[in-house]
């Protein structure tokens, strides 16, 4: 079958050809919000905002700090008494596991989960920028220093 | 004959639209989740900050971890006269 066009078909099919080539740049654009309200989101939230007030010594204490990819890490074991030092590794160990599926359901809820990696690096970006000045920070890959 | 030839006007200008959309997602410029709702293929760096933020301060509320504390207020006219009274004092 031979399909042949008139002009004013041409015209027309040219401007719907524009219109929906414009419309998904436009929904992208307003409907992009991330998802960050989920059950599971909610539990792994609570787990970490529970384990806050024992790790908060030890980031005062410059025993812990946050890292560049959103995760926290022992910085000084000397200054974890040895008594308490497997539980406070314990305790790091178990906020790395929490952050980590936090960052993956965050990416999962949004239908994206290749766009993990780019939430770990945006929340390191924020925990840092955030936490209280005082705290150990990765600066750069590999550089920490006192924020 | 006119209506066979707006049938044939429709079918084309839906056949394009549709070729336009599948090329658009291919190119990477949009998708559909499994809502069927359209989401952006690039990363929104400005929305995930703002949702680490919202996160954070449900973590650790807004009082552990301080924003940047806000700018403070323009000078007004009477803080100006103020001042300029206290320096002639």
């Amino acid at each position: 079958m031979t399909l042949i066009f008139t002009t004013q078909q041409r015209i027309a099919s040219t401007l719907v050809l524009l219109l929906c080539s414009w419309t998904p740049f436009a929904l992208a654009q307003t409907e992009a919000n991330l998802e960050i309200v989920s059950p599971s989101i909610a539990v792994i939230k609570k787990s970490i905002a529970g384990r806050l007030p024992a790790l908060k010594p030890r980031f005062e204490s410059l025993s812990i700090g946050l890292t560049r990819d959103g995760l926290i890490k022992i910085m000084q074991p000397d200054n974890i008494h040895p008594v308490e030092r497997r539980s406070v590794e314990i305790l790091v160990e178990d906020d790395n596991k929490d952050r980590a599926t936090l960052y993956r359901e965050i990416a999962r809820a949004n239908g994206r989960p290749d766009w993990e990696s780019e939430l770990k690096r945006t929340f390191g970006e924020r925990w840092i920028y955030r936490a209280p000045a005082g705290w150990m920070i990765e600066d750069a890959p590999g550089v920490w220093k006192k924020k | 004959m006119l209506r066979l030839k707006k049938i044939r006007s429709i079918a084309a200008a839906a056949t394009l639209a549709m070729a336009t959309l599948a090329a658009a997602s291919m190119s990477g410029c949009a998708a559909s989740n499994s809502n069927g709702k359209i989401i952006a293929i690039f990363f929104p760096k400005e929305r995930a900050v703002k949702a680490a933020d919202s996160v954070i301060d449900d973590i650790m509320g807004v009082s552990a971890m301080p924003a940047i504390a806000p700018a403070p207020a323009p000078a007004t006219g009477a803080t100006e006269r103020r001042v300029i009274e206290v320096t002639k004092k």
